[in-house]
């Protein structure tokens, strides 16, 4: 019996380690309330090569939550810098506060470029690693917290 | 050796062949941006603030040198501006300066405590975190 067959039982489906695109298409919300409700991911499977998760935004969070970021102020007479060693980026202005928004501006936009441009910068030898953080960033900032995650004190302190 | 300021960075990018780019969420901000694809493959990236103001802190300068625009020393930055002709880079990476940054997670946190942005800017980050486990050591009831 084929996976794509319609009489499958739902216990088959949530205990299948794969689905087909066919069967994720036509049992879509069942899939996606197994991935969000039931918080565990399903693996969807086009042809034989091609494989996605599908995984609740709680549980890629949890995930990502390893990839810390450990911002750097600088402070000089008339300026604030902060650099950010994860995604070689720095925000600036007049004060902490300026620094902070313009750096996470900064985040949003380099989020944008990497989206836009993935297989570049997933081929880049000095781009690739940036991908989980920038994952992170780019669900928490779909979240409205982009600014917590990237100011929050890390768990793990900085390399010296 | 001079110290650099956003113009001359401008001017690097334009000597090495950055593309200038603006902002994929629209506008260009207080910042120019550039972005350079090498030949390897590596994917430089850096921004540049409108005027002309030296890029005071040193420890950023290195991060740029080093991070964004992938240089081994500030002697190749120079060049590019002094012969107008675009950078030779290999991989070496060059080695980090003394000077110290403050973790922004330990300044949010001064601040919160209502330590000024003021006498933060006179702080190490000894300092900064020295001053910060005071005020966490300090009683509840003893917060001036």
């Amino acid at each position: 019996m084929s996976l794509d067959n319609n009489v499958q039982s739902v216990h088959s489906v949530l205990m299948s380690r794969t689905i087909s695109a066919t069967l994720a298409r036509k049992r879509w919300s069942e899939y996606f309330d197994r991935a969000v409700h039931d918080r565990w991911p399903v693996l969807i499977e086009r042809g034989s090569r091609e494989r996605g998760p599908l995984i609740g935004s709680d549980e890629l969070e949890l995930v990502l939550s390893r990839y810390e970021f450990h911002p750097e102020a600088f402070f000089e007479p008339a300026a604030v810098s902060i650099w950010l060693p994860e995604l070689a980026l720095f925000g600036r202005g007049e004060s902490f506060a300026d620094a902070q928004a313009d750096l996470v501006d900064e985040v949003r936009d380099y989020i944008d470029e990497y989206v836009a441009d993935a297989p570049l910068y997933l081929r880049a030898a000095n781009r690739s690693s940036h991908f989980p953080y920038v994952l992170r960033a780019f669900v928490a900032d779909s979240a409205g917290r982009l600014p917590d995650i990237l100011f929050a004190e890390p768990a793990v302190a900085a390399d010296a | 050796m001079a110290q650099p300021r956003w113009s001359d960075l401008r001017r690097f990018c334009e000597i090495d062949g950055w593309e200038e780019r603006g902002r994929t969420r629209g506008g260009t901000g207080d910042h120019f941006r550039y972005r350079k694809v090498l030949s390897d493959g590596r994917v430089l990236r850096t921004k540049a603030s409108h005027g002309s103001d030296e890029i005071g802190y040193p420890r950023l300068w290195h991060h740029i040198l080093r991070d964004q625009l992938e240089l081994d020393s500030e002697e190749q930055f120079w060049d590019v501006l002094r012969t107008g002709e675009p950078v030779a880079r290999t991989s070496d990476v060059a080695p980090s300066p003394a000077a110290a940054s403050i973790p922004v997670w330990v300044v949010s946190s001064l601040l919160r405590a209502g330590v000024p942005e003021a006498d933060i800017r006179e702080m190490s980050a000894e300092d900064a975190k020295r001053r910060l486990e005071e005020l966490w050591s300090r009683p509840p009831d003893d917060e001036s």
